[in-house]
């Protein structure tokens, strides 16, 4: 008989198949998809990304536990929806124009997905318009990720399109950094997938 | 300020100055390889007493040492002490990338004399003499690229062109007129020979590497479409590129394949012989851009992968490139013996990119590492090689007082390269449903893979598991194909077939990249 127990730690394990039957076993055996989110996946990502930051855990587990976590989501998005969750904010993310490296993005979107955002997920190659359809969409906060130092300048243009507005601007990718983020006035920065979550995390509960 | 340098100790004016800026204006070569945007940590130094401003803040030092960023650096007192690292300057001498093999081919000069063949590297610059009568090799020498100041890898030199409009120019100079230049002044010299003898030059690079030699915009191949501006070099007399040449003397350069894969694999490709020998193998160049090509039934797929610095030594606390001091092998016993071997002997300075991967298999093997790459800290313990540094991080000593050591999280920069070196093969060769079984040959291109242990390469999963004997280690093929170039006439018109027929493969685009990469993490 599996447990939200097994299901947190087969996703901290990164064992993407345990994740999926566990998950179904869970739906089969008549609990509520709410509860298996909140009591078996959610604290499954906090916990690896609390291991994350206190050098526990490095960005192998991280992605592997992320892409377990993706398959189990996979399966319970639809129904979340359906049953009317609340989200703790709206979140669009993508790459930014002129590059498509996006592993960093998949990343930040599924930890943020597993701390309970609701993601919108633009893809790669974002321009401004791409971001705007994310707000259209209900964004609170748009993330964008750059991999290239070629195409880090663009974040500059999405900053200050978006600098008048409630929108909140956050940035992150390998050549990006703190003081790049202060000088084009993005709202935050971080250094790695868990960072962007505790800076969400920030940011929103400012603005709420 | 006073400057100490290992037992030198020398006195400079320049308080108020940027340190990084004020140290390579007197011939300092520090490692500046992120162009001082103080990214990289590469350029540390200790400050031992008086007043600082670092990263904006004023530091003021009495009796603790504090360690800075020279880029990141302003010295307020004329009194400063500051020491430099060795591990902070950026070396003048790499080990050897000149060795190569064109195989056997009929001499068929285009014209006589002697000829100049270069290996532009975005890390090296690889120079050579031939005699086209004989097809002899006179002699050769290597440098590290001296662009390193405004960047370290292809895509931040890009960015780096397109900055300032001078930019261009002051790339166009380092690399012409502070590695070619005085490398052909010092072979010709050494041979007793004259400029004017050299008859013609031959280049085979990058891309990007290419078109800066070439005086054109590599601003295209900084985002999508990552386009070229072109993929053939127009051949043109070599002094109006700015180096030092007589005036007949002509350049060529070996057409690229495209935005990421360059001349250098269309050297390595053809003088490879690998269509000739293989109906299924395998090119790889393994570097911090590592290009892949696979050949199979007459078609030809390639892709690079952005493996990073890690095996150059940055991102990696201890890190070196692989030069005299470096670690460039290491053994571990059961009883977590650690036997170190560095190069030219003596005490490490550090550890490059042969000796991380050794470390990773070795340590694997004993158990040392889970397959997170993570260590048994008990064990570190008792064996008396625990490290604890900031942050919690656990580290193993290489050296008995711990002055060398490979942390976690340098092990997690090991991991991140080696996985997209083998994601990229991975995903090339599922492209076409090929199994890692039927690839005849794995060609291993360039100076690094000429260093490592192909065994242990294997056993962390950054090369593909077929028997060790089934790689060829092939040496320097860009210069080889250079060489070609000029020794024979029929060379030039092969490579324009031969870029007209690879496929180019965005890795990105390729959907199972990224599960490939994931997977690929992991220590087998």
């Amino acid at each position: 008989m599996s447990n939200f127990d097994d299901l947190k730690n087969a996703i901290i394990k990164g064992k993407r198949d345990e994740v999926i039957n566990l998950v179904n076993e869970l739906l089969a055996a008549g609990n509520d998809v709410n509860q298996i989110v909140d009591a078996g996946m959610i604290p499954a990502m906090r916990e690896i990304g609390e291991r994350f930051s206190r050098n526990e855990a490095y960005v192998p587990e991280l992605l592997i536990a992320a892409r377990a976590m993706q398959a189990g989501l996979g399966i319970v998005e639809p129904l979340l929806a359906a049953s009317g969750r609340k989200s703790l904010g709206k979140i669009a993310i993508g790459t930014v124009k002129g590059d498509l490296h996006d592993i960093g993005k998949n990343l930040v979107a599924i930890m943020l997905k597993g701390a309970g955002y609701d993601v919108i997920d633009l893809g790669v190659n974002c321009d401004i318009a791409k971001f705007e359809s994310g707000v259209e969409q209900g964004a609170d906060l748009i993330a964008c990720s750059a991999l290239l130092t070629t195409t880090m300048s663009y974040m500059k243009e999405i900053a200050e399109h978006f600098k008048n507005s409630k929108v909140k601007v956050i940035i992150g990718g390998a050549p990006v950094t703190q003081s790049f983020a202060d000088e084009i006035g993005a709202d935050g920065y971080s250094d790695d997938a868990n960072g962007a979550v505790k800076l969400v995390d920030l940011l929103l509960a400012k603005t709420a | 300020m006073r400057i100490r340098l290992g037992s030198h100790e020398m006195t400079l004016s320049g308080a108020g100055e940027n340190l990084g800026a004020a140290l390579t204006a007197v011939g300092i070569p520090l490692d500046l390889r992120c162009s001082g945007k103080g990214i990289c940590n590469r350029c540390e130094v200790i400050l031992l007493a008086g007043e600082f401003v670092v990263d904006g803040r004023p530091v003021s030092v009495r009796e603790t040492p504090v360690r800075a960023k020279a880029c990141r650096t302003v010295v307020s007192d004329e009194a400063a002490v500051i020491e430099i690292p060795r591990k902070s300057l950026a070396g003048s001498n790499p080990k050897c990338t000149e060795t190569f093999e064109t195989g056997e081919f009929p001499l068929a000069p285009e014209c006589a004399g002697i000829a100049a063949i270069m290996d532009i590297g975005t890390t090296t610059v690889a120079l050579a003499l031939a005699d086209t009568s004989t097809g002899k090799i006179i002699g050769s020498t290597s440098e590290y690229n001296k662009q390193f100041k405004y960047g370290d890898n292809v895509v931040s030199r890009i960015s780096f062109s397109t900055e300032r409009p001078a930019n261009m120019a002051l790339l166009r100079r380092a690399l012409i007129e502070e590695n070619i230049n005085p490398m052909l002044a010092g072979l010709c010299l050494a041979h007793n020979l004259d400029i004017a003898d050299i008859k013609i030059f031959s280049a085979a690079g990058n891309t990007v590497m290419t078109h800066i030699l070439w005086n054109l915009s590599p601003a295209g191949m900084g985002a999508i479409p990552f386009k070229p501006a072109t993929r053939i070099f127009p051949e043109l007399p070599a002094a109006r590129l700015g180096i030092s040449a007589a005036p007949e003397a002509i350049i060529k350069a070996v057409p690229a394949i495209s935005g990421f894969v360059g001349g250098d694999i269309t050297a390595g490709i053809t003088t490879s012989k690998m269509a000739g020998e293989c109906r299924c193998a395998l090119l790889v160049d393994v570097g911090t851009n590592c290009e892949t090509v696979l050949l199979r039934d007459g078609k030809f797929y390639a892709c690079a992968a952005a493996a990073g610095p890690a095996f150059e030594g940055a991102g990696v606390a201890c890190g070196s490139r692989g030069e005299q001091g470096a670690i460039e092998s290491i053994k571990i016993d059961r009883s977590l013996t650690i036997h170190c071997q560095v190069i030219g002997g003596g005490e490490p300075h550090g550890v490059c990119g042969s000796g991380m991967i050794d470390f990773v298999a070795e340590a694997r093997a004993c158990g040392l590492l889970n397959e997170f790459g993570r260590f048994d800290r008990d064990w570190l313990q008792r064996s008396g090689r625990y490290l604890q540094l900031a942050d919690n991080l656990t580290a193993c000593k290489l050296t008995a007082d711990g002055s060398i050591y490979l942390s976690e999280k340098d092990i997690e920069s090991i991991l991140k390269a080696k996985a997209a070196i083998f994601a990229g093969i991975k995903s090339l060769t599922g492209l076409e449903g090929c199994r890692v079984e039927e690839v005849d040959c794995i060609y291993l291109a360039g100076g690094f893979a000429r260093y490592i242990d192909i065994e242990n390469a294997i056993r962390i999963g950054m090369l593909p598991d077929i028997p060790p004997e089934k790689y060829r280690k092939i040496g320097n093929s860009s210069l080889a194909g250079a060489a070609l170039h000029v020794l024979n006439r029929d060379t030039g018109k092969k490579y324009l077939e031969l870029i007209s027929k690879v496929n180019d493969i965005i890795l990105n685009t390729v959907p199972e990249f990224e599960t490939n990469y994931i997977d690929a993490l992991m220590l087998p």
